[in-house]
């Protein structure tokens, strides 16, 4: 099996005026500026008495090299979801107003076609080589996906970073 | 399904608009030329909370005499009570439940089990490893874009948030 490594982890919790599409048009811009894969893997919507209950996960990735590939597990947790009017320049918008938290777990997978573990002593070699030749280059490419989640943080919290949104009656 | 290459699961508890999807679904693949089997349709009377839906399709493609798509709906309803919704000045009935959905696909080589044995499975490795890879990975981006888009068509008629964002 793959070996992950675990790089960091980031999460951003909101409670506030939104709009979902633009959350996930964010994460979209993200991926696709970055060349990550999606791999869409959940997404739940429940309707009841306090709005919408939406959970969505996917994992973005993107392969390095023919061993080596960045893993992102992005979570988002949207609760009590309600439809609101917001004033935007004048003009009534229909945005979201809830709870949301977003959640990215970024690890570094090696040997992902799992080609390195036919026999224990390969196996053995394979963690050697992750551990004293590779380890610098691991290290680095490590950073490089932290860097690169990081920015999909700062877009994240930028979005929520907003006081500018003025609720009115629909 | 045996390592699909796309696997997702889509929720949904509330209003569902189960005609709709039973007819969306194998519209959307009869309309791409894939060959679609309903291998089951289940209705059972269910609890006192309502009844319950299971609908399974076996989707495939042939893309030639080596490859080919293969795919699987499943949907799964459970304590459907059936309302009447207005929609766009329209009465339409509908389902209030518990919706369940699976969609997987995956690229089956070797399909007609040709290339059996040690010496032709190695054979096989090498092809596929250096000689149509490239072509695979094309492939796999091909089906990855088809269920993209029934994704996000079960998510329209399901109504779920967020659900125009992949392919805008």
């Amino acid at each position: 099996m793959a070996e992950q490594r675990k790089i960091g982890e980031h999460t951003i919790s909101y409670d506030g005026i939104f709009n979902v599409n633009e959350i996930f048009q964010i994460l979209k811009e993200w991926i696709k500026e970055y060349d990550y894969k999606p791999n869409e893997q959940f997404h739940s919507e429940k309707v009841d008495d306090n709005g919408k209950q939406i959970m969505y996960r996917i994992n973005p990735w993107k392969k390095i090299n023919e061993y080596v590939m960045y893993d992102v597990y992005v979570k988002f947790v949207l609760t009590d979801v309600k439809d609101v009017y917001v004033d935007i320049d004048g003009k009534k918008r229909k945005m979201n107003k809830g709870a949301i938290m977003f959640y990215a777990y970024v690890a570094l997978t090696s040997d992902y076609e799992g080609s390195r573990e036919s026999s224990p002593m390969i196996v053995f070699f394979r963690s050697l080589y992750d551990r004293l030749i590779a380890g610098n280059e691991m290290s680095k490419w490590g950073q490089t996906e932290l860097k690169e989640t990081l920015e999909l943080r700062k877009r994240m919290e930028a979005y929520f970073n907003f006081d500018h949104f003025k609720e009115v009656k629909a | 399904m045996e390592n699909p290459r796309f696997n997702t699961w889509i929720r949904k508890k509330g209003v569902i608009d189960f005609y709709e999807l039973y007819a969306m679904v194998p519209d959307f693949f009869q309309t791409r030329r894939f060959f679609i089997q309903e291998r089951q349709f289940k209705q059972k009377k269910g609890t006192a909370k309502g009844k319950e839906f299971e609908v399974f399709w076996f989707i495939a493609r042939k893309i030639d005499e080596y490859k080919k798509y293969e795919a699987e709906v499943y949907i799964y309803i459970d304590n459907a009570v059936e309302v009447e919704v207005e929609k766009d000045g329209k009465k339409k009935k509908m389902f209030k439940g518990d919706a369940h959905i699976r969609l997987q696909m995956a690229i089956r080589n070797d399909w007609q089990k040709k290339w059996t044995g040690p010496f032709k499975s190695r054979l096989k490795k090498f092809y596929e490893g250096y000689v149509i890879d490239e072509e695979l990975r094309a492939r796999v981006a091909e089906m990855y874009h088809i269920m993209f888009e029934l994704s996000e068509k079960i998510k329209q008629v399901l109504e779920i948030e967020g659900a125009t964002h992949w392919l805008k």
